[in-house]
């Protein structure tokens, strides 16, 4: 996380000043708690600065302040993240959530350590995204989430998870572990799942998607 | 010479020694020698008698070789011979005969001739063989010269020879298509081919060749018509045929190519059709002599591993259609002794006792064994139940052991051990409460077999409860010795003291006891704690049983109760030949519903009716009515009442699996744990390797991964971001 944050840090212009985060912060701050941003402040946040509270970039805005809660930000959170991008308004941080979201983006491609930040990313969603005090993440927010996420990516994996997900009507959710698995699963292997390599590490579930999509294939 | 000495008177003779001069030979002394020796040999060579003596003859060649002259009469007599065997063998080869029989008696009788006449003239010119050849280097004694020109002008021949050889085989084709043959001429001719050297080049490729091409028909043409195991006899008497072949004409050499050309013909390329087509018959009908007979014909053409294959595929085949066989799962353990007692015979009488056949077979009845989960493992269980009750059917203590010794080698062969022992224990905790076992001595026998097996820590609770019965006996006789009588001298306690975590656990049954019985118990509690302080007891009342006396209209008996019957018997002590309500029931013996109305039912819906219910029916239903059943007319005096043991069906067997399942669960964590623990990090290759060495109950991948997964979910492991398929341990 630190190692990819120099990265970004030495690529923008300067950093953004403590009282634009702090202008922002009281323009959005939950009146009855002073210590965060409530839901209505981000809504209004997001419409201050033109995208859907459910863009992708709002994501990455919260992964780059490293909130813990989805809909809510501290000010600890808030102040620490913007002391570390580059943005003195609204149209400068959208600009910079966009060029972050499209750098991430386009170093996910790579297969070398370029693909950490996405990774990183990636597994921010999973813990943000579940409910508090649960280890799994229900099924629906995770196809959302995925084809949010990784369908620019891998658009057919996640087609076809989703489709067996719905199939299996999975009760339990999908743990951390699970979740990594898949954007592993993405990365190597093809989209008719015709290079699986069962070597057995690969969790169930996975092995029953693999399974899924070649009882399909063979099906057609 | 001797100088002789004068008479007394006579003069002095000179003596004189002249040079011994050596007698002259006449110049035609050895041309007119050779004519008369010349003779003689045309005369032998022509079956004509000879005109000189032998011993003249003999001396003249003695003669010869005393004058040097044997090196000129050993090149004389060659070309002699020489061109009298040339001779012959063009008569043979002009001779044209179309019976092949008549030939070969010919070309026999030119041998014949052809040795006899060496033997003759050899015994003419001996001291010729005996010194010329011997003291000259690359020089033949005169039988072999004879031999070698005979070679020498056959292979010149070639017809002559492919003849004989021609004949020979279609002899020994005839012999084996069943025709009597010549048997002793055509040991001479092979006799012949042998010292003409021409038996290992000339003839025995072809004989083999024949021999190949002529059991590969009869294959063919007999492996369809005939059954499997008529087949294999036929294979071994013709392999028997061409051994005394070889001992009565051919040569010991040929022995080995010959047997070997009959295998490769009739056995090598059908060994896997035959085992396909008749093995599972042959085993099936334990045709011993046959399949002996197979094991040795394979063993020679190095099959045998095909056959240990169709054995060991034939045992599992009709082992897991046992054990899978659902509908007969009662007598499964009976017929899987059976199976493996053939198989062990067997073993012994056809198979030689061969070490990897032994093999196959332990794997194949380990794979039968476990063919089903879970199931077996709880029969074998049962099976030992019920060998070891009282009531079994039995012999004496010799044949229960010999059957306690066949349950065990199957047991041997259990993967889910620990299930076997949860249901045994069960059992065994029935058997020991209840007084149902038959001998202590075979409950302790088994143990100790079990304990050799499996080691102490397998058997600990098993022997655990034999040390509970019997300080539970000790500490009976204890308290009835201090029992100071308290007016409740006619209440006789029995106790089973059970240590916890020794015996299957017991659901607890809430009951409220007559006061007797609760005086009794308190008394036996403060007994007990008074000598061994600190520790606590509960009573197990789902054991319990009692004996009670109840006077009928027609006479008294003795009814053997459960803790739960008799409770609810006393309450009609109270009850004044009243009939009691379910609820006024309920509310008197405090029992729990579904266990009140399973007790109702077995007192008075069961074939001894202690109660009587109003209405009549076979269910007990909220409104019912119970009376005392006064006119209850029984032969016995002491009667057993039976309860209603639903526990002891199908879904309490589940349970006692669903409990081993999460035992085993908790094992595999344990191991996963201990494992990374100590390699820190590994690959999940080599961690399953590591997990199946270590645990010893059936397992799949699955199982694992479900496992490793957990605990990784649960932050025992992690996945290594470098090596996907390697985990580390979390410290």
């Amino acid at each position: 996380m630190k190692r990819v944050k120099g990265v970004f840090a030495r690529k923008s212009p300067g950093p953004s000043t403590p009282k634009f985060a702090e202008q922002l912060w009281d323009k959005y701050k939950d009146p009855k708690n002073a210590e965060s941003i409530g839901p209505e402040g981000v809504e209004a946040f997001c419409a201050d600065i033109g995208l859907e509270p459910s863009d992708v970039h709002i994501l990455v805005l919260a992964w780059r302040l490293d909130a813990s809660r989805m809909g809510y930000f501290t000010h600890v959170e808030w102040t620490n993240g913007f002391a570390k991008l580059s943005a003195s308004s609204l149209p400068e941080l959208k600009a910079w959530l966009e060029r972050t979201y499209q750098e991430t983006l386009h170093g996910a491609k790579a297969m070398h350590s370029g693909a950490d930040a996405f990774r990183n990313f990636y597994a921010f969603a999973h813990r943000y995204c579940r409910d508090d005090n649960k280890r799994n993440l229900d099924c629906e927010t995770a196809c959302a989430m995925m084809s949010m996420m990784v369908s620019p990516l891998y658009p057919k994996h996640v087609e076809q998870f989703t489709a067996y997900l719905m199939k299996m009507n999975r009760q339990h959710g999908i743990n951390q572990d699970e979740w990594m698995c898949f954007w592993e699963l993405c990365r190597s292997v093809k989209d008719d799942c015709s290079n699986y390599a069962d070597d057995g590490a690969w969790p169930i579930l996975l092995d029953e998607y693999v399974e899924f999509v070649q009882q399909q294939a063979k099906g057609k | 010479m001797r100088a002789r000495q004068a008479g007394t008177g006579g003069a002095a003779k000179k003596l004189v020694i002249k040079p011994l001069r050596a007698p002259s030979l006449p110049a035609d002394f050895e041309l007119a020698t050779w004519h008369k020796l010349q003779a003689a040999v045309r005369a032998v060579h022509e079956k004509r008698p000879v005109e000189s003596s032998l011993e003249e003859l003999y001396r003249a060649v003695e003669d010869l070789c005393t004058h040097k002259m044997a090196a000129a009469t050993y090149a004389r007599l060659e070309h002699e011979c020489e061109q009298h065997t040339e001779r012959a063998l063009r008569q043979l080869a002009s001779a044209s005969s179309s019976d092949p029989s008549a030939f070969l008696a010919r070309v026999h009788g030119a041998w014949l001739d052809h040795c006899q006449q060496s033997l003759m003239i050899r015994s003419i010119f001996l001291v010729l063989d005996r010194t010329y050849p011997l003291q000259t280097a690359g020089v033949r004694s005169l039988w072999d010269m004879g031999l070698q020109h005979f070679r020498h002008h056959l292979l010149a021949l070639p017809d002559v020879l492919v003849k004989t050889v021609g004949g020979v085989l279609l002899h020994v084709q005839r012999e084996r298509q069943g025709e009597v043959i010549e048997r002793s001429l055509l040991a001479n001719l092979v006799r012949m081919f042998n010292a003409l050297q021409v038996y290992a080049e000339r003839f025995e490729g072809p004989l083999l060749e024949d021999t190949a091409a002529f059991y590969a028909a009869e294959a063919t043409r007999l492996l369809d018509a005939c059954a499997v195991g008529d087949y294999l006899r036929h294979v071994d008497t013709r392999l028997g045929d061409e051994a005394g072949r070889v001992h009565a004409y051919l040569h010991a050499s040929t022995r080995k190519p010959l047997l070997a050309a009959v295998h490769a013909a009739l056995l090598t390329p059908h060994a896997e059709a035959l085992l396909e087509r008749g093995f599972d018959a042959l085993v099936e009908e334990a045709r011993h002599a046959d399949l002996r007979l197979m094991y040795s014909l394979y063993s020679h053409v190095g099959k045998l591993r095909l056959l240990k294959e169709a054995w060991a595929a034939h045992v599992k085949r009709v082992g897991s259609a046992l054990v899978l066989d659902v509908e007969g799962e009662a007598g499964l353990i009976p017929r899987l002794l059976e199976l493996k007692r053939a198989c062990e015979e067997l073993h012994v009488r056809a198979f030689e006792r061969a070490e990897p056949f032994g093999y196959a077979l332990r794997e194949a009845l380990e794979a039968v064994v476990n063919a089903r989960a879970n199931r077996p493992a709880e029969l074998l269980a049962k099976f030992f139940d019920a060998q070891l009750r009282a009531n079994a059917k039995g012999g004496g203590e010799e044949d229960v052991e010999h059957v306690l010794d066949a349950g065990i080698s199957l047991f041997r062969y259990l993967s889910g051990k620990d299930l076997f022992e949860a249901f045994y224990k069960k059992d065994l905790a029935k058997r020991l409460l209840l007084g149902r076992s038959a001998h202590v001595d075979a409950e302790k026998l088994l143990v100790s077999k079990l304990k050799a097996e499996c080691g102490a820590g397998f058997t600990n609770k098993l022997e655990g409860m034999f040390k509970d019965c019997e300080l539970s006996a000790e500490l009976t006789a204890a308290f009835h010795a201090a029992a100071p009588p308290l007016g409740l001298s006619d209440i006789e306690l029995s106790t089973h003291v059970l240590t916890t975590g020794f015996w299957p656990p017991y659901p607890p049954i809430e009951l409220n006891l007559p006061p007797q019985l609760c005086a009794l118990q308190e008394r036996f509690t403060a007994f007990y704690l008074g000598k061994h302080s600190g520790r606590r007891l509960t009573w197990v009342h789902a054991l319990g049983h009692c004996v009670v006396r109840a006077q009928f209209a027609a006479r008294a008996h003795e009814l053997q109760l459960s803790t739960a019957q008799t409770v609810v018997c006393l309450l009609f002590n109270d009850a004044q030949q009243r009939a009691l309500s379910l609820r006024e029931i309920a509310t008197g013996c405090g029992l729990e519903d579904k266990e009140l109305r399973l007790t109702l039912q077995s007192l008075a819906c069961g074939k001894v009716r202690v109660l009587v219910k109003e209405p009549r029916g076979r269910e007990v239903d909220d409104g019912d009515a119970f009376s005392f059943h006064d006119g209850l007319q029984h032969k016995l005096h002491r009667i057993r009442v039976n309860t209603i043991q639903l526990r002891e069906t199908a879904e309490e067997a589940e349970q006692t699996e669903l409990k081993v399942c999460v035992d085993r669960q908790y094992q595999i964590d344990a191991a996963i744990v201990r494992t990374m623990k100590a390699r820190k990090a590994l690959s999940h290759t080599l961690l399953l390797t590591e997990l199946y060495e270590q645990l010893k109950f059936p397992l799949t991948p699955v199982d694992l991964k479900k496992r490793i997964e957990s605990l990784i979910d649960r932050e025992y492991l992690e996945r290594d971001p470098r090596a996907p398929s390697s985990y580390r341990y979390l410290a």
